[in-house]
């Protein structure tokens, strides 16, 4: 379709043109070659169906925070740097959050806070190989209850992913990278404590 | 559908189409063109951000605009209630010239009696409201309202005809029948 624009449309063509080249140009390359990524999920709580995550490597934003066609609010997370701008983006849209990122391999003591009294439908998760991402239903975090998130990343040693690759049949792909994860996430009905940092074991792949 | 965040060319193919909806759907909601400028690049600004996650499934491009336009629109709405400056990276106002405002001006001038329509959809509850707004104000189909708002074709027909029941007892206003 050939919509006759004025000056105005013609100005915002050209910048939002420039707005999308310049993604294009910071999107993460990714390679071709026979490549296989290993994640473990060593802990996974409450709502979370499932997430594993490895850090980005590109220079995406740390996490992006969306309102779907629905009203649910989208999150993405590319890395696990600035969780308290997540938590300032998320109270933007009408959720307080707690965010905690953990160095190494960890999930927080648990008894920081009092679970809802009813079951998280609708809150599900999305995994990348390089981001992840969770969807909030509208109405999922109420007055006075905070959406809280823990999550540490542990990338596996050469020996590790070596082991791997000696130990599962490859059907022409080689591991090439891999990661331990723990992650923990829930809605409190109340206040939240501190996260007091607990090791934890690596899961087995 | 996906390249539009990441392509120029595919993104120009886009706005070319759907300018005109766009339009539209901001003149229907506010009456001040600089407001209308601003929210027509948010609306913009959120395809391209968001376009890697359509998917043909949910519906036509039409649908996931309507649905994004309706975000944009009820996000600033949220934010003068907040009284926090709107902030945004394409400024819509900052690239107004005289007669592009003009053209707004008559296109929101155009819109009166819709926009009309549109405010006294506030007396309906939310999920009605939504289908009636897309429906009756920006002419979608029942099947592109319900995509665009992520219900079944069959949960929008029935709040689209309970709205129309409650608008014509309780205020007096006919909205037309649809079919799917």
């Amino acid at each position: 379709m050939t919509t006759q624009l004025d000056d105005f449309e013609t100005r915002l063509l050209h910048t939002l043109r420039e707005q999308v080249a310049e993604r294009e140009s910071t999107a993460p390359r990714r390679s071709h070659g026979p490549r296989r990524v290993v994640l473990t999920v060593a802990a996974v709580a409450a709502a979370a169906t499932g997430l594993l995550f490895i850090p980005a490597l590109g220079t995406s934003p740390a996490y992006s925070v969306q309102e779907g066609n629905a009203g649910e609010i989208v999150v993405e997370i590319n890395a696990p740097t600035d969780a308290s701008g997540l938590e300032r983006a998320l109270r933007e849209h009408g959720i307080a959050a707690d965010v905690t990122y953990l160095p190494e391999l960890a999930t927080c003591a648990p008894g920081r806070y009092v679970d809802v009294d009813r079951p998280l439908s609708g809150l599900t998760t999305m995994v990348g190989s390089d981001s992840i991402g969770v969807t909030i239903p509208p109405g999922a975090i109420r007055d006075g209850e905070t959406f809280v998130l823990s999550w540490s990343v542990l990338p596996m040693s050469q020996a590790e992913i070596d082991a791997l690759n000696a130990e599962i049949e490859q059907d022409g792909g080689i591991t090439t990278e891999g990661a331990h994860v723990t992650l923990t996430a829930g809605v409190a009905a109340g206040p939240v404590q501190q996260c007091i940092p607990v090791p934890t074991a690596p899961a087995t792949p | 559908m996906n390249e539009v965040g990441t392509d120029p060319d595919a993104f120009e193919v886009f706005y070319r189409e759907h300018l005109p909806f766009v339009r539209s759907f901001v003149a229907r909601r506010v009456a001040d063109p600089y407001t209308a400028a601003d929210l027509t690049a948010e609306i913009f600004l959120a395809v391209i951000e968001s376009a890697n996650r359509y998917r043909a499934t949910s519906g036509a491009p039409i649908a996931w605009l309507a649905g994004i336009a309706r975000n944009v629109v009820a996000g600033h709405v949220r934010k003068q209630a907040r009284e926090l400056r709107a902030v945004s990276r394409v400024g819509g106002q900052a690239l107004l010239d005289d007669a592009s405002l003009e053209r707004i001006t008559e296109r929101i001038d155009a819109e009166r009696s819709t926009r009309a329509l549109y405010r006294s959809l506030d007396a309906l509850p939310a999920k009605q409201r939504a289908v009636v707004e897309l429906v009756a104000v920006d002419g979608l189909s029942l099947a592109e309202a319900a995509a665009a708002l992520g219900i079944a074709p069959g949960a929008a027909r029935t709040r689209y005809h309970r709205a129309r029941t409650r608008l014509r007892t309780e205020l007096r206003t006919e909205l037309c029948e649809v079919t799917p």
